[in-house]
């Protein structure tokens, strides 16, 4: 059971549209403290999400609130964001260090101040040695980390990162994503979006599953995992009598289908409590050993897709 | 990060300062900065053409009509344009849009500081170009004054341009093409209709404001027609008025506008 936390973004019937094109649809959703991965495929209405939060765009329909407030042209609550979005081209012409003190200018901070954070949050996301360096000639995965650094140079409350570690090489990945936490641990509330499902299952385990501009599920992992028992599960059994062992199952209300695989049986069942519970008396009964059980679809990408795939 | 200071409540201030500083940098070394210092070179040169093959005589002719035609109808018309639609419309361009209306400033504040650093950049370009023009002209016979009120009608004529397409540039991604039209077909084609329609151009007012000119009075008289030339206080209210309403109105309607860019989800 996880604890009450206050909300940070407050979404309510939100919808967006670009012409005729639903960028999201309905969505109500609350965001608490901490880290909370926005999960979707490409063009699942991620970037529309946070580009509302962030103030950026308009909704078309319903509300939304961060900390509170209305975020849209709102400079009382940017003072209180970090925001990286997800393009890639920004401030060509600048140098690392140009780009996030011109940012920390536009944000209040003096001139001195603006040039010393610039230079920590670089070095805080391992881009120190490239702050001279003009972006264009930065690659994308340093862009990205420069873009990570302007978004934490000013202590925000609530960071919000769109497809932060989109380019980044393994070590960077996982550098940032200790970042991330540390600075959650800091008391910062984090959105961070991804489509990549293993990237956000390293930094949380709260969820914002999205697809085609609709919220499919909310909340912990494990309360996305007791959804998931409400859909079918599939469950590979192995062992030396596939075939004998399919005979006795296909008869089960709960099961689906069934199917072979590289020697095993894999099973689709719609009651997967009730399967896990009767299969050792089965198996004991007519004496078939068992030399594997698993399900593939206990990792995250599996709730993903039968989320949002139905 | 070590948190020493504490955080900033930035003002209008904050957004302004350095958006011009940076919108000054950028309007000088973009390439259409370039392009037009090639550009404002070439009055100048008809200048200088006309003294060396006319003569002093000559030149009188000439000074006026570059001022008229080279300067007011097309110089100053592109460059409000070209650095006009350039304060919204370049950084939408480069991505920098996401970054720049979602800093703790008021949007009006980093459209001011753009706007008066890109009217600076061309305003410096253009008083170059104007003044050595009348240095290869020194002599014409022009009239006393005419270099002022040449300067004057330039400076004047630049802001409200620049102002009324950094305005348009709020509306559409082609500004360029849409000021383009106006300036050099719409503003054009009203100029030759006789009657008042011609007073609801800016040109109208611009050429107003150099008055008499010795050696072209067959030429503004044949621009004015019947209706003439507008008073100097008249014109110099217009150009300034138009400037104030337009850069007003672009940060009006920027701090309730979103830039939705062409790559999205």
């Amino acid at each position: 059971m996880s604890s009450p936390r206050p909300p940070v973004i407050r979404a309510e019937r939100l919808s967006r549209w670009y012409g005729d094109v639903i960028g999201l649809n309905d969505v109500t959703a609350v965001v608490s403290e901490g880290i909370t991965g926005l999960v979707g495929p490409n063009g699942a209405g991620k970037s529309t999400f946070l580009r509302i939060v962030s103030g950026e765009l308009h909704p078309s329909g319903g509300s939304v609130t961060v900390l509170g407030e209305v975020p849209f042209a709102n400079p009382r609550l940017h003072r209180r964001m970090g925001y990286c979005p997800e393009g890639d081209r920004f401030f060509d012409d600048l140098r690392a260090e140009d780009f996030v003190r011109h940012l920390l200018r536009l944000s209040g901070w003096p001139r001195p101040e603006a040039r010393r954070r610039a230079r920590e949050a670089l070095a805080e996301v391992g881009m120190d040695h490239a702050r001279d360096t003009r972006l264009r000639a930065c690659s994308k995965g340093m862009r990205q980390r420069i873009k990570i650094a302007q978004a934490l140079a000013a202590d925000p409350e609530i960071l919000l990162l769109d497809e932060p570690l989109t380019g980044l090489d393994p070590v960077a990945r996982h550098e940032t994503i200790e970042l991330l936490r540390r600075r959650a641990e800091r008391g910062i509330s984090i959105l961070v979006s991804s489509h990549v499902l293993h990237e956000v299952e390293s930094l949380t385990t709260r969820i914002l599953l999205i697809n085609r501009g609709r919220i499919a599920a909310t909340g912990e992992m494990e309360e996305i995992r007791d959804l998931i028992d409400r859909h079918p599960r599939r469950i590979r059994l192995e062992g030396p009598e596939p075939r004998r062992l399919a005979s006795l199952l296909v008869d089960r209300e709960d099961v689906r289908s069934l199917g072979f695989s590289d020697g095993a049986l894999l099973v689709e069942t719609t009651d997967p409590e009730a399967f896990y519970g009767d299969l050792p008396g089965l198996l004991v009964r007519h004496g078939i050993p068992l030399t594997g059980l698993s399900s593939p679809d206990d990792r995250l990408q599996a709730v993903f897709d039968y989320l949002v795939n139905g | 990060m070590t948190a020493s200071s504490p955080a900033p409540r930035p003002g209008f201030l904050s957004g302004f300062a350095p958006s011009f500083t940076r919108g000054l940098a950028t309007a000088i070394t973009v390439k259409k900065g370039l392009i037009l210092v090639v550009v404002l070179a070439v009055p100048a040169l008809l200048v200088l053409a006309a003294r060396l093959h006319g003569g002093p005589r000559a030149l009188g002719h000439a000074l006026p009509a570059v001022v008229l035609v080279v300067y007011l109808q097309f110089l100053v018309p592109i460059a409000g344009l070209l650095f006009g639609t350039g304060v919204i419309l370049d950084d939408a361009g480069a991505g920098n849009l996401p970054y720049l209306f979602t800093r703790p400033v008021p949007r009006s504040a980093v459209v001011l500081g753009k706007s008066l650093a890109a009217l600076l950049a061309a305003a410096l370009c253009l008083v170059l170009s104007l003044a050595v023009t009348l240095l290869v002209a020194r002599g014409a016979r022009v009239g006393t004054g005419f270099p002022g009120r040449a300067m004057t009608a330039v400076l004047l004529a630049l802001p409200a341009y620049l102002a009324a397409f950094t305005f348009l540039s709020v509306f559409t991604r082609w500004a360029l093409v849409a000021g383009f039209f106006y300036a050099f077909g719409l503003e054009f084609f009203l100029g030759m209709i006789p009657g008042m329609i011609r007073k609801s151009t800016l040109i109208y007012y611009a050429r107003s404001l150099l008055g008499e000119v010795s050696g072209s009075r067959g030429m503004l008289r044949a621009f004015f027609g019947r209706e003439g030339p507008a008073s100097p206080a008249l014109a110099a209210g217009v150009l300034l008025g138009t400037a104030l309403l337009g850069i007003l109105l672009t940060c009006l309607l920027v701090a309730g506008k979103e830039f939705v860019s062409a790559e999205r989800e």
